[in-house]
């Protein structure tokens, strides 16, 4: 009641300052809490737009090629939550730093590199090198192009229209990625599903791995590789036949397998401890997507269902086996953890 | 037991002998059938990782190992190991190697000696042996050099450690929630670090779990960089 009545009695402005810009510039935002929202326009010039109380202070300061905005409080500490609207260049590169900020960027054209501890970063478009991390909070990245690094910690990612070099983790979430145009890949999750979408190159690399989760890719008809798909207590399941070299047993092809394609020459590395690595070819259907959806779960401390982890493994597993293959026996022990669903 | 003579089975295997201790090696191997058995085992786990796939290190875990490096200014240690930590040492390694030999395939300038050596830091730290800068000075008197070695174990728990005790002092600069976040997924890791490690204890040989192992303890290493760089951000 008191701080409402406070709070009724602060006076609020506007900040809204545009700023001429070097090409090459670049805009550096520090955002302890609230939305970062950058857009793009076609002149040389910052424009920053935030809505906060008289106890707090805008600066905006540029030096070097770097344009600088901070949230500062009057009265110390770290200022309240801060809304900025920011319009850039395309051309300009962009780093933001929060901790509960959610970031979105829309139609930027150069580096980014944003960090939050908690909150969801958003970002469409981006060339050169685009580095996204966040500990809790969704991660979606489109229309990249570059070097892409994204790592998050309790959440999943969704990357779409990527083109370059891609390297991607998380610990309890989902990778997903549609659209990858990329001759170098590494994804890893310890907890949760990897989907790729995107052709297999000439002399690529591509390394896929999770612990407890369901691994799928796409794997043409005329294709040049080198498979390894390994699993300890998952199973190996294609949608077109694979012939592994003569000599494994089946209980082994079911487990490990290596198989060359072509002359080999794309190295694909395909590892989950305890899921399903799905085999198919492009255009046929994901097997994961095809799984019923949950609602977003967000800090994931509950416990696990051990039921309905082995039920989505074998599920995922067999929906897309055309050859009938013995029922994998899970561990007694399964990994306790709960699987996260793409949404 | 003779350890005066497995001290030298990895020079010799190494050929790093003089002809007189080569002779001497040999002669004593014909007659021991002890160490017999250890130079066959340890011929066994250089020709194995001497197969391993060679891959890249992820730079993240290097730059967290060469930190301590620099920090301890870790000078090479020389210690000695009885034939029972040998023995042993050879069956973890089994299980070991892969990850060994990855983390240092760029660096090792001497490959079969150190994944012989490196069966000691695996057994040690697997037995909550202390980091090589603890050591007793007694241990410095030996003929194998494991330092760098040793950094793919023991000095990767003490990165750990380090990281978890930053953790540990800063967490009152972190929110409930966030704590609640990293804690869970240190937890996930922890679980899937162990999942791994039972299943290593089932499969020995099997080369992907080694390698899945290394890069769970590499997340966690990971994680908890991060989240002692949190507190510090946060303060």
């Amino acid at each position: 009641m008191l701080a409402e009545l406070v709070f009724s009695m602060t006076a609020m402005t506007t900040t809204d300052q545009t700023v001429q810009v070097a090409k090459g510039s670049k805009l550096d935002v520090n955002n302890f809490a609230g939305d970062v929202n950058v857009k793009v326009w076609d002149r040389d010039s910052v424009r920053v737009e935030v809505t906060h109380s008289d106890r707090e202070a805008i600066d905006i300061k540029q030096d070097e090629q770097i344009l600088r905005i901070r949230g500062r409080s009057l009265r110390g500490g770290p200022p309240r939550s801060l809304d900025y609207t920011i319009t850039v260049p395309g051309w300009m590169a962009i780093n933001v730093n929060g901790t509960y900020a959610d970031v979105t960027l829309e139609g930027v054209g150069g580096d980014v590199a944003i960090e939050t501890t908690r909150g969801d970063i958003k970002v469409r478009g981006g060339s050169g090198f685009i580095s996204l991390k966040s500990v809790q909070g969704d991660i979606s990245l489109e229309k990249a192009k570059g070097r892409v690094e994204v790592r998050a910690v309790n959440e999943g990612m969704h990357l779409v229209d990527i083109n370059g070099d891609l390297s991607a983790e998380t610990t309890n979430g989902s990778i997903i990625l549609d659209r990858i145009d990329s001759g170098n890949v590494d994804l890893y999750t310890v907890n949760g599903n990897i989907s790729y979408d995107g052709p297999i190159k000439d002399r690529g690399v591509y390394r896929l791995t999770t612990h407890n989760g369901m691994i799928a890719m796409p794997v043409a008809e005329r294709v040049n590789a080198t498979l390894t798909l390994r699993t300890y207590n998952g199973s190996i399941r294609s949608s077109f036949q694979l012939t592994p070299p003569s000599g494994d047993d089946a209980q082994k092809r079911n487990k490990r397998m290596t198989v060359t394609l072509g002359n080999g020459s794309a190295h694909v590395e395909l590892e989950s401890f305890g899921g399903a690595i799905s085999l198919r070819r492009p255009g046929e259907p994901r097997p994961e997507t095809e799984q019923r959806r949950r609602p977003r779960e967000r800090v994931k401390v509950d416990m696990p269902d051990i039921d309905q982890i082995v039920e989505d493994a074998l599920a995922g597993a067999f929906e897309y086996a055309p050859h009938p293959v013995p029922v994998p026996v899970p561990l007694p022990m399964p990994m306790p953890m709960p699987v996260p669903r793409p949404r | 037991m003779h350890e005066e003579w497995t001290d030298k089975l990895s020079d010799y295997l190494d050929d790093e002998l003089s002809p007189r201790e080569r002779q001497a090696v040999e002669s004593h191997l014909r007659g021991c059938a002890e160490c017999a058995a250890v130079l066959d085992d340890l011929t066994r786990v250089v020709e194995r990782a001497q197969r391993l796939d060679r891959r890249p290190p992820r730079a993240d875990l290097w730059d967290g190992i060469a930190a301590r490096i620099e920090t301890r200014g870790a000078a090479p240690r020389r210690v000695s190991f009885t034939l029972p930590q040998l023995a042993a040492a050879a069956v973890v390694l089994i299980a070991a190697s892969a990850g060994i030999a990855w983390q240092f395939a760029d660096r090792a300038a001497s490959r079969s000696a150190d994944i012989a050596r490196s069966t000691e830091a695996q057994s040690r730290a697997s037995s909550g042996y202390e980091a090589p800068a603890e050591r007793e000075p007694s241990a410095e008197r030996s003929n194998i050099d494991i330092a760098h070695v040793s950094f793919a174990d023991a000095q990767y728990d003490a990165a750990v450690s380090d990281f978890e005790k930053a953790l540990q002092n800063g967490r009152r600069r972190l929110d409930k929630t966030t704590i609640a976040i990293v804690e869970h997924n240190l937890q996930i890791i922890d679980q899937a670090i162990e999942q791994a490690r039972q299943a290593l204890e089932t499969d020995p040989a099997n080369d992907y779990l080694s390698g899945h192992l290394v890069d769970a303890r590499r997340r966690k290493l990971d994680l908890l960089r991060r989240a002692a760089a949190l507190t510090i951000e946060s303060d």
